[in-house]
């Protein structure tokens, strides 16, 4: 066992800076190639007015429309895909070692990792919202305390999200199946968030069982505080990014900790 | 065994990985031992030279040094400490250069690597400026700066990871076959770099498969099999010690 799993002694502004600046130096390279970049952004684009076409033949009202505005926004802040695929790739061909060699703790960087991939996702996603949601009147109305609120819960959507990318990632490592854990955590969290389907249009016994998985923190939860819900129904969400940051902490902590490197 | 007068010591270490796999559901383990009963000692300021077959345990020898694998039994000591153990400032104190890992950014310009290393390794700006402008200078990396390393040949990718590890001023410099796309032209240069360093106390091990690379080496160390089966003095005394 090396002690690269080692837990941070406290950040001190000095790091936390420096984390920060680190993040916007790795996102920025998420995106680039600038016209890779505006490519990727095209195509989201154009699955999203897709999306907003179908849902709006489907409630001519407008209501799924103006929640999908603001799940698909939700969900564009949760940076853990790219984390996931960067450990796992890692892990296996073994580049992860070069992070964990450097003095920054080995799961600060990791976390500065998944603000950027955050930063990237958001920005190659909100055009395509943007433009999807005036096209077919989807913009949401939302007060003032509802657009504060939900802003806040998008910090939770990042947390849980880069929880959920440790543990899949850290399973996909431990079973050397890494596409298998993306593609599985792709389709849960896709249909079990919001961010494909509004959770309200399943039938009601998939509803009571999405509601009690944390994947509808993810987006579901977030439209319902934009849309009025009270704050405590917040808490639930804040729980569960907790504890799956803990959990998804505590995975990663033992594999780097026996992080084995073949190979020259 | 005294533990301060070396840079790096090996005492008795044997490293193994663990590998496996899934048969009929069950899980097949099988452990391969990679580094068997090495003691070894290097001084500082000293350049070892590393050679050996492929698959001979070369590399885990430096993934050791940097505590990226634990021994099974046995101590290893970098300046006198456990180098698997989470140490800020130890690792400030050491670099580690891989040809088939990179440090760099390869989409972006070359300088985002510069400092996105100086916010890794807390560099003072006035220290990193001086720093860089004389690594970039001694292997002329001036007109790649603003270009992405995806776009470099072999030799400049090279160069640039070889500037890049070099930039915060380790104590400690472990080159796992990163010369090998150095061409004759650059390879000198590079070599004599090394000996300013080693000449200014820094340690240096480096493996290679081209005998020319280790041509400023003080000892060449030969493993075969995860064992020393060489260890000869090619050169003087380290100067830096």
């Amino acid at each position: 066992m090396n002690g690269f799993g080692a837990r941070p002694q406290g950040l001190d502004k000095a790091t936390g800076i420096r984390l920060l600046h680190i993040a916007a130096i790795l996102a920025k390279e998420r995106t680039t190639p600038v016209w890779d970049f505006v490519m990727r952004t095209l195509g989201s684009t154009v699955l999203l007015i897709a999306q907003f076409a179908f849902l709006r033949g489907l409630d001519p009202s407008g209501d799924a429309l103006r929640y999908l505005a603001l799940a698909r926004t939700a969900f564009a802040c949760s940076g853990g895909q790219l984390l996931e695929r960067f450990l796992i790739d890692g892990y296996m061909n073994g580049s992860l070692m070069m992070d964990v060699i450097t003095p920054i703790y080995p799961l600060a960087f990791i976390m500065a990792r998944s603000f950027a991939g955050m930063l990237a996702s958001a920005a190659a996603t909100l055009p395509g919202v943007l433009v999807a949601a005036l096209l077919f009147g989807g913009m949401p109305r939302v007060s003032l305390q509802g657009a504060a609120l939900y802003a806040a819960s998008l910090i939770f959507v990042w947390l849980a999200s880069t929880g959920i990318a440790l543990i899949s990632s850290a399973i996909g490592a431990a079973l050397k199946q890494g596409e298998a854990a993306v593609q599985l955590r792709v389709f849960v969290t896709q249909l079990a968030s919001g961010a494909l389907i509004p959770v309200y249009l399943y039938p009601d016994w998939v509803q009571r069982v999405i509601r009690v998985l944390p994947f509808v923190h993810l987006a579901d939860t977030s439209v319902a505080i934009a849309l009025g819900a009270s704050v405590s129904s917040m808490y639930p969400q804040i729980i569960w990014s907790a504890a799956l940051l803990g959990i998804g902490i505590a995975l990663w902590r033992r594999r780097l900790a026996r992080l084995d490197v073949y190979g020259g | 065994m005294s533990h301060m007068q070396h840079s790096v010591e090996f005492d008795h270490v044997c490293i193994e990985y663990e590998s496996w796999r899934y048969e009929r559901m069950r899980r097949v383990t099988q452990r391969i031992r990679a580094l068997d009963d090495i003691t070894l000692s290097i001084n500082p300021g000293e350049i070892v030279g590393v050679k050996g077959p492929n698959g001979s345990g070369k590399s885990s020898l430096l993934r050791a040094v940097c505590g990226v694998h634990t021994p099974v039994s046995g101590a290893v000591l970098v300046f006198g400490k456990p180098p698997n153990l989470f140490d800020p400032e130890f690792k400030r104190r050491i670099t580690y250069s891989s040809s088939r890992r990179t440090s760099l950014l390869p989409d972006l310009p070359l300088i985002d690597s510069f400092i996105l290393r100086r916010e890794l390794f807390a560099m003072p700006r006035a220290h990193w400026e001086g720093r860089m402008h004389s690594l970039v200078d001694r292997l002329s990396l001036g007109a790649l700066m603003n270009r992405p390393p995806r776009e470099f040949s072999q030799g400049q990718r090279a160069r640039a990871e070889l500037a890049i590890a070099l930039l915060h001023g380790p104590s400690l410099i472990l080159l796992d076959e990163t010369t090998e796309a150095l061409d004759s032209e650059y390879m000198p240069r590079f070599l004599a770099l090394l000996d300013e360093l080693s000449a200014d106390g820094a340690t240096v091990c480096m493996i290679s498969h081209r005998p020319d690379d280790l041509e400023c080496a003080h000892r060449i160390v030969t493993i075969d099999g995860g064992r020393v089966v060489g260890d000869e003095r090619v050169r003087g005394e380290a100067t830096g010690t």
